[in-house]
């Protein structure tokens, strides 16, 4: 029987839809439904995964979906990251721009220091530690929500009568 | 489905997710009109909701970290989590048609709103994320269970072989 295959290139493939789905502005409000891209990128990274398996290679498990989810959310957090600060930098905070505008013409009576903070916090300059900041806040995250998109693919594509194997008997100490 | 570590541990997890969407209220409540603490914890959850005050839940006057439907979808989730083992009893929850069940009124609720059909509100918004994080719940507990012991298992078995290298 052959070993399981890699888990590293479709990780790398569902993290780059996971950064692509994250910062490309306007597509990346998807998020707002409770990181809706991010498990995406993780379910889609156990899709390829599955792809990969021969019948003569052993099942796949909840654990093997679990890293592979959790690895594309750490490659979704590096690549976004930077991909995020690229469109920054080519474009501005466009998306930014658009919410100020909604939340202006809604009539919510927001008072104008409110609105004075958002835009305040909209043109504050990229420093290094905001970019650390969002690297390691996209680590926590993506790789949580990434897991959790994998072990909902795991659910989707569960080989039939798979079972967990039993613990092994401990070997007795001489 | 047995209730064992791993599964405490987990609930135990999703009820301190769950805590920690009402502590920036707290905090904002408690350092009122300073904004030191409860500022960058509403930062955080920013990258994981939109915020928007019309459609979230408030207490003590500040909106709590997520909007009502991602709140419904967490407090969903840690309800789900303690009523499988109840549920559960003897076959696991598998296949997209169980994804497609739970995820139906949501989508509804969020279709029809777009289509300016029929206006969500706050009680539709909370009843569907709850509707969802229960069911999603009640499908993935058994499946993390499994995969963090199986894990744990891979541990033990590399440690097994490490000892019978060195004896």
């Amino acid at each position: 029987m052959n070993s399981k295959p890699d888990k590293l290139i479709p990780a790398l493939y569902g993290g780059v839809i996971m950064a692509l789905m994250s910062s490309i502005p306007f597509i990346s409000m998807v998020n707002c439904l409770c990181c809706a891209g991010v498990m995406l990128g993780g379910f889609l990274a156990v899709f390829f995964y599955k792809n990969n398996f021969t019948p003569d290679t052993p099942p796949f498990t909840s654990g093997d979906c679990m890293a592979v989810g959790a690895l594309a959310g750490v490659f979704g957090a590096i690549i976004g990251t930077v991909l995020s600060i690229a469109f920054l930098a080519l474009f501005g905070n466009m998306m930014g721009a658009f919410i100020l505008d909604i939340l202006k013409n809604m009539n919510l009576n927001i008072p104008g220091e409110a609105i004075d903070a958002i835009e305040e916090s909209l043109n504050s300059p990229l420093t290094f530690f905001s970019m650390v900041l969002q690297l390691f806040g996209g680590l926590a995250i993506d790789s949580l929500f990434g897991l959790l998109g994998g072990l909902i693919g795991y659910s989707v594509y569960k080989p039939k009568g798979h079972m967990i194997p039993p613990p092994m008997p401990q070997q007795p100490t001489t | 489905m047995k209730r064992s570590f791993t599964y405490y541990i987990l609930v135990i997890s999703v009820l301190l997710w769950c805590g920690m969407l009402i502590l920036p209220p707290l905090m904002a409540a408690i350092e009122f009109p300073s904004h030191t603490i409860s500022h960058p914890i509403y930062k955080f959850y920013s990258t994981i909701c939109h915020q928007y005050e019309a459609r979230s839940l408030f207490l003590f006057g500040f909106k709590l970290a997520v909007c009502a439907r991602c709140f419904g979808i967490y407090i969903g989730f840690f309800i789900g989590c303690v009523l499988c083992p109840l549920i559960l009893k003897r076959r696991y929850l598998e296949g997209v048609s169980w994804w497609i069940i739970i995820g139906f009124p949501m989508l509804i609720d969020v279709v029809l709103d777009f289509l300016k059909i029929h206006e969500s509100t706050l009680t539709t918004r909370l009843l569907t994320g709850l509707w969802f994080g229960t069911g999603a719940a009640i499908i993935l507990t058994p499946i993390i269970i499994e995969a963090i012991s199986e894990i744990i298992l891979k541990k033990i078995i590399i440690k097994g072989i490490k000892h019978e290298f060195k004896t």
